[in-house]
């Protein structure tokens, strides 16, 4: 249902939405764990605009309580406010709940206003902030209030690999909004937590004390999956891991679900063949067991679990900023 | 060894290295309704790739049986969804050995017919009874031994029956296994709610200034079951309350409310501060047995809803039976921090409600400003760890009933697990069997735990064999135990937590 956006009567709103849709012979307690503030900038309208943003969510739903409130610029001439819940009652039939909050900006710009939707995240527990769309485009829209409420939100997730832009442009936003907001709050990428998959395998390839000693001699890489961001991140990560450039070739682009191939290339040894399918991983010809390849959803629920800054992902963007 | 640069900050999950784990009593009630359900959600997760799961038990069964048997428990309800798929991947990979503990030839078995991975894990989820035969097996068919991987042992409860038994089951074991090769699992440690009680008191610093005698009036731990003995009466015979659940489960849950913060998290500075906690407590002699102990003994009643047989006419229980099967003891830590706070230990089979918590009253405010209707009117608070069902924390404090007076009654904060953390937590077995594999024993007890806890619980035994103590107090099943438990309390204003 529409409300006007008035805080007060959207927490009204949220009580009796929780009392009708939690289990009544719960005696769990109501509780929130944290706000996710989700910045949407691509069209509703576009066929599937919303499927990931909602199995990332469905994935949440049930496994951590929270209030997400969703704000999109809209074509309508006011600002439209439309409030709703959802409860999961897991296997001993407790509910766990989500309070959603869904704030449609028209032209008045009052909904994109963080004095808008600042007294409707919860005090005193974490706030997070998604940018789940092209990034290029999200940022351009959503920076501005994003560092206005940069006093709100203790951590913004992006995706780097949802944009259509090139390379170079998403890694310039990318290490924009990190330079706006580093200091401020912490700035999280799927991409970087999708290509863990990559650093795992191949830090494992190495890993014996045979391949250790053959770090120093790693030449290049070229990588078969993967998208550009994800292939850019992984070769990034492995120069600023050994100290020097190295240079990468992304071969070919497809999903990181489907699996990979990465042959690093060596000095005067052969060289390293590491790949993954959904069957399982091969790594220098021996089984490695399950392709575990995490889903957004699964990925959201570590992000909202973590509060702590990833210096790893830090030194690959300052690095990369010479060569992005 | 050259460090690898690329393992940096990428927080890998914990991988055991491979390994053969093989299961002693594979048939056996513990095997389908623990280790296989943690066994296969830990091959669901990916955390153990390079483990080969061996069963090992007298019965007439081979590898295709065993296999087959493994398939259909993981159709249970305790056992994690899957697809049919990954089912048959998990159960096809078991093995089975089919022998009796003490041949020989079952032995050299393990070495011929699973040679790789050499690394190899011996869980003993067998009667107590087998555990010397086995041990011994595995020590003189060189099965225990390091010189090819790892090779250690798990050990289930009871880890003997009083300190002189439990010093020789040591003993053997240690002829054996070196001792960081033994775990001696005690499934409690495994629970996510216990093991939040060192996180709840040292992950934050607003509980550990009042955690002492200074604010603590008394501690009570209980750990109610509404079950009877069921099929282990002649186990129970031989056991009792006291032995079969205080000398393990519940000291365990005292050494974790009571000890100091560790240095580290380093096993062995964990375990230094649960020994420290398990010598400093006082002993209870044979001349306070009678002022320090109840004992109880249920007879016939109604639980959840059924009319149930006391425990003499359980099968497999002596009609003149005189084995407690309730059992409260007050306790007394000679240290600093405890010194004159009681800790009050109940353990029950057939009582009103099946709870496990440990509650901490705290003392009253030193002016009762508000009292003006007597102390009464001023509840002391209480903190309470629930450690099942319904795991969570409650604290219980003060407030003021609108209204033109200061009349104030109890409420209640709250933290349920269920409510923060949707997904059902893991299984205490699952966290065990994946530490035991990364030689991580931390949540496994060591060899001076076991001991300590043996000398104090043995004394108790030897002071209720020598007659100064009353009996045994019958109790209504259904009930909270028998009455007389009421006495160990001290003073009238204190009362044991409601079932």
């Amino acid at each position: 249902m529409s409300s006007a956006l008035n805080p007060r009567a959207i927490e009204e709103e949220i009580v009796r939405i929780r009392e009708r849709e939690s289990n009544p012979y719960s005696s769990g307690v109501k509780t929130n764990i944290f706000t996710l503030l989700i910045f949407r900038s691509e069209d509703p309208e576009k066929p599937g605009a919303s499927d990931h943003v909602e199995g990332a969510l469905q994935f949440l739903l049930g496994k951590r309580p929270a209030r997400i409130i969703t704000i999109r610029h809209a074509r309508s001439p006011k600002t439209e406010v439309w409030v709703s819940g959802r409860c999961f009652p897991d296997r001993r039939n407790r509910g766990v709940c989500f309070e959603e909050v869904r704030i449609e900006s028209g032209d008045d710009g009052v909904g994109a206003d963080p004095g808008a939707w600042a007294p409707l995240v919860i005090r005193d527990l974490p706030v997070f902030a998604w940018m789940p769309d092209g990034l290029v485009e999200a940022a351009a829209q959503w920076a501005p209030a994003i560092r206005g409420a940069a006093g709100l939100i203790d951590k913004l997730l992006v995706d780097s690999s949802r944009s259509e832009e090139g390379r170079e442009a998403v890694v310039r936003a990318l290490q924009q909004i990190r330079d706006a907001t580093a200091d401020a709050f912490l700035v999280s990428d799927f991409s970087w937590r999708r290509g863990k998959v990559l650093r795992e395998q191949a830090a494992r390839a190495f890993d014996p004390p045979e391949m250790r000693a053959l770090i120093p001699a790693v030449r290049s890489a070229r990588l078969y999956g993967g998208s550009r961001m994800e292939a850019w991140l992984f070769f990034e990560w492995l120069g600023s891991r050994l100290g020097r450039p190295v240079s990468g070739d992304h071969a070919w682009e497809g999903p990181l679900s489907e699996g990979f191939r990465l042959t690093v290339t060596m000095d005067g040894a052969s060289d390293v063949e590491i790949g993954c399918t959904r069957g399982g991983c091969l790594s220098r010809g021996e089984e490695k067991g399950a392709y575990r390849f995490p889903s957004d959803g699964e990925i959201l629920l570590e992000e909202v679990d973590t509060l702590t800054r990833d210096a790893v992902f830090g030194e690959v963007l300052s690095r990369g900023r010479g060569s992005g | 060894m050259q460090d690898n640069p690329l393992m940096a900050g990428l927080g890998l999950p914990r991988e055991p290295r491979p390994l053969t784990l093989v299961i002693f009593g594979a048939s056996g009630d513990l095997t389908r309704r623990k280790l296989v359900p943690a066994l296969f959600s830990l091959y669901l997760k990916g955390s153990i790739p390079g483990v080969r799961i061996v069963g090992f038990a007298r019965r007439e069964w081979d590898t295709a049986k065993f296999r087959a048997l493994v398939r259909g428990w993981l159709d249970s309800d305790d056992t994690p969804a899957a697809s049919e798929e990954v089912k048959d991947a998990f159960a096809s990979g078991v093995g089975f050995i089919r022998s009796s503990f003490e041949s020989p030839e079952g032995y050299a078995h393990i070495r011929k017919e699973y040679p790789q991975p050499a690394n190899r894990l011996f869980y003993l989820a067998t009667p107590p009874d087998s555990y010397h035969t086995i041990v011994e097996q595995l020590r003189s068919s060189g099965l225990s031994g390091q010189d090819r991987g790892f090779s250690r042992i798990i050990v289930e409860k009871p880890l003997g029956r009083d300190l002189e038994s439990a010093r020789s089951l040591n003993e053997q074991i240690a002829r054996a296994f070196p001792e960081d090769q033994i775990y001696r699992i005690d499934h409690y440690l495994g629970k996510e709610t216990v093991q939040n009680i060192m996180v709840m008191r040292f992950g934050n610093g607003i509980f550990e200034p009042v955690w002492n005698n200074r604010y603590v009036d008394h501690v009570q731990i209980t750990m109610a079951e509404t079950i009877g003995v069921g099929t282990r009466g002649r186990y129970y015979e031989s056991a009792g309350a006291l032995r079969d659940m205080m000398q393990n489960h519940m000291l365990q849950l005292l050494s974790l409310v009571a000890m100091e913060p560790p240095v580290d998290l380093d096993p062995d500075s964990i375990h230094d501060e649960k020994v420290k906690v398990l010598k400093s407590i006082a002993p209870i002699t044979e001349g306070r047995v009678a002022t320090e102990t109840v004992r109880g003994q249920y007879e016939k009643g109604i639980v959840e809803g059924a009319e149930v047989p006391g425990y003499r006419q359980e099968e497999g229980v002596d009609p003149g039976s005189s084995t407690e099967t309730f059992a409260a003891i007050r306790v007394y830590l000679d240290s600093w921090r405890w010194a004159r706070v009681p800790f009050l230990l109940r353990t029950g089979k057939r009582l009103s409600r099946r709870t496990t918590e440990i509650t901490l009253h705290f003392k009253r405010p030193p002016l009762l400003l508000f009292a003006d209707k007597g102390p009464a009117a001023t509840p002391p608070n209480e903190l309470t760890f629930r450690i099942q069902p319904q795991e969570g924390i409650t604290i219980g404090f003060n407030s003021k009933i609108p209204g033109p007076t200061t009349e104030m009654r109890t409420v209640n904060m709250d933290f349920s697990y269920g409510s923060a953390f949707g997904e059902e937590l893991p299984e205490a077995y699952e966290r065990l069997l994946l530490d035991a594999m990364l030689g991580d024993s931390t949540l496994y007890m060591r060899k001076d735990e076991v001991d300590s806890a043996w000398r104090f619980i043995t004394e108790i035994l030897h002071g209720w064999k020598a007659g100064g103590a009353p009996g045994v107090s019958p109790y209504r099943a259904g009930s909270a135990g028998p009455e007389t438990a009421a006495a160990l309390l001290g003073s009238p204003q204190r009362r044991w937590r409601r079932l």
